[in-house]
């Protein structure tokens, strides 16, 4: 899931956006609580939760969110290889 | 906004570096340390002063120590490399391991040692002299790494820009002059006038996880189209990962005793291998889960219980973002070192191709430098390479591309012309409507992720594969658009991600034979008569790929090609 920011916690630094390597908040503005942005592209490497001053972000885990490999169906039963 | 209205900067410099990571910055830090007056600018579309992927690395450096023998390592690695190995190229890159080991740790990074200060490694994948160093505090030793690099950055005065993406190098006949991009916030234009231009951008990858999310395969495009020569991209990195989680630092577990099971309690290596088991590479573990589990033996999963307690010292995260992952997951009742159920896959991670370069980095293009994980050396991936071969490479470019500019002579600027053509091509697909990057991205992970097309692969999966490609191309590529400079980035990522997923393709169907992590059921033997030799791509007159094999020089070579690493293994 997506980052959450505790408005009660959080200090108007901008850190979390401004260290994100994929820019999930979007621009940071002066004190004012960071938006998330683009919530899809969040990729969960806590950089935010760890960077934090204040622990105002919450992450939880998606599950699989990664490239898995898995077999291919054989050709004939509806299988999605070409 | 219209975006043919965008604003436009021109930005000049003597060194335009491509990538903040490890490379980008070893090469920075030569280039300043040779020639103070040089301008040097480095452009990461990642965040300010994050350093790169190197960030997220554990902190393992592979060093031939003093009293050791390079040429040890070298034959080591032309047989783990199945003979794919530049061999003085890699005597020269071992010969200055140490060195960039001893200066990591006169920036401050410290590495594990002994009671008497002797560093602690740890041998892999069954060599028999390569070894990799981990850092004192296992999980934060690339942090540290990257966090004393950025500070060399701002000590040595380099310049630095971030959130911006380089899109394209623009030549003058064989040399470049300089590069455009843009800036992925405010949709900015920039154009480059660089005397040089060095592309440090790590490994290709197809997006697989946090980390390599970003490394994926824009410098790939960017070079192909500037005519630079690429090698090795029918290699892939498939690693065995938990199912439902991310996991990292394998490779060391196996070292030390840890071992893959399949669903009836069997250690499945000791069969492919009787030699190795399960202390070997993970493409050939991966390769052994896909025929196991097809075979209905799976689910497969990690076994640690044979490593001994005097070990757990280099297996247990301590800090940083593995010890959050490990401490995340004790949360949700998943205690990683003693649950005997944690389900294990493979997993499409990155290829090793990358640019086929000169030993110091040079491309055939006049001016134009590769180096770290963007340059391919290793056919198949040794752990502790990647910091090592990035601080080793970037200060090998460094040191030649200040060279190359006492002498070379002041090359024309990027014209008008030039500049707005590429700016309308760029900011082509800003829209509102059609597929987004990621709609688009999933279907090309998923047609790499099966595994006759990533492990077990066949002239008539890799074929099916390139049409499906190829369909994705014609029919759903025209359709992807960026919303906002934020997608327009994600949109170039993608856009690279299918042509390296060609040169995978392509280079997988001209590889008849089995070699590393490359293996083709339908040529399940190695063939040195035809292939002991580097798959080398580049573009064709026509923009199609043109590739050859281009044979190791064994005339010229040290030591003799007679043993393969991939020998080892019956599948």
């Amino acid at each position: 899931m997506p980052p959450v920011i505790d408005p009660k916690k959080c200090v108007h630094c901008g850190t979390c956006a401004q260290i994100c390597c994929m820019d999930v908040y979007g621009p940071a503005k002066p004190q004012t609580v960071p938006q998330v942005r683009y919530p899809e592209e969040c990729w969960h490497c806590r950089a935010c939760v760890m960077d934090c001053p204040a622990g105002a972000i919450e992450l939880t885990y998606p599950l699989p969110m990664m490239i898995l490999c898995k077999d291919a169906p054989a050709r004939g039963e509806g299988g999605d290889r070409p | 906004m219209d975006w043919k209205q965008v604003p436009e900067t021109v930005l000049r410099t003597d060194v335009l570096i491509i990538g903040g990571g490890a490379a980008g910055m070893w090469a920075a830090k030569r280039l300043k340390e040779n020639d103070p007056g040089l301008d040097v600018l480095m452009v990461d579309k990642g965040p300010e002063s994050w350093g790169g992927l190197m960030r997220l690395a554990g902190g393992d450096f592979a060093a031939v120590l003093p009293g050791e023998s390079v040429d040890d390592w070298v034959k080591d690695v032309v047989y783990y490399w199945d003979g794919l190995c530049e061999q003085d190229v890699m005597e020269d890159i071992f010969s200055q391991s140490y060195d960039r080991l001893l200066d990591y740790k006169n920036l401050g990074c410290e590495f594990l040692e002994d009671e008497n200060g002797n560093l602690r490694g740890v041998p892999q994948r069954g060599l028999d002299h390569c070894r990799l160093y981990p850092a004192k505090l296992k999980g934060t030793g690339g942090q540290n790494m990257a966090e004393a690099m950025v500070k060399e950055m701002v000590r040595l005065g380099v310049r630095r820009m971030s959130r911006t993406l380089v899109t394209d190098l623009v030549k003058d006949g064989d040399r470049v002059i300089g590069a455009v991009g843009f800036h992925s916030i405010t949709g900015e234009y920039y154009i480059f006038q660089a005397r040089a231009v060095i592309v440090a951008c790590g490994n290709a990858s197809w997006k697989p996880g946090y980390n390599s999310n970003t490394s994926t395969g824009e410098w790939v495009d960017m070079c192909f189209q500037a005519g630079v020569e690429l090698r090795n991209f029918e290699t892939l990195t498939v690693m065995n990962a938990p199912k439902l989680f991310f996991w990292e630092g394998q490779a060391i577990y196996l070292a030390l005793g840890g071992r893959f099971v399949n669903a009836l309690g069997e250690p499945f290596m000791d069969k492919y291998s009787p030699v190795l088991g399960a202390n070997t590479d993970n493409n050939y573990i991966t390769r052994a889960m896909a025929i196991e589990i097809r075979n209905g033996r799976g689910p497969i999963y990690l076994d640690l219980s044979q490593i001994k307690p005097e070990d757990m010292v280099f297996v247990k995260p301590q800090t940083g973002n593995q010890m959050m992952n490990y401490e995340k997951l004790l949360a949700e009742g998943i205690d990683f070192f003693h649950d005997k159920n944690i389900e294990f896959i493979p997993q499409v991670q990155l290829t090793l191709g990358g640019a086929a370069t000169a030993p110091d980095g040079g491309t055939g293009v006049e001016g134009l430098y590769v180096c770290g994980r963007s340059r391919s050396l290793d056919y198949v991936y040794m752990g502790g390479f990647g910091l090592s071969s990035t601080a080793i490479t970037g200060y090998i470019t460094g040191n030649a591309v200040a060279d190359y500019l006492r002498t070379a002579s002041a090359g024309r600027e990027v014209s008008v012309g030039e500049a707005a053509g590429l700016k309308e091509k760029l900011y082509s697909p800003m829209g509102d409507a059609g597929l987004t990057p990621k709609q688009v991205l999933i279907k090309v992970q998923n047609l790499m992720s099966h595994y006759d097309v990533c492990l077990l692969k066949s002239a008539e999966s890799l074929t099916a594969a390139l049409g499906e490609l190829d369909r994705l191309r014609t029919e759903e590529l025209p359709r992807m658009y960026a919303a906002d400079p934020h997608y327009l980035l994600k949109y170039k990522e993608v856009e690279g991600i299918f042509l390296l997923t060609e040169l995978y393709l392509r280079a997988s169907l001209l590889r008849q034979e089995s070699r590393g992590s490359h293996y083709r059921l339908d040529y399940p033997k190695r063939n040195d008569k035809d292939f002991l030799g580097w798959i080398v791509q580049r573009q064709g007159a026509d923009g199609s790929v043109v590739q050859r094999v281009k044979p190791v020089p064994l005339a010229r070579y040290k030591h003799p090609v007679d043993r393969f690493y991939s020998d080892n293994f019956t599948f």
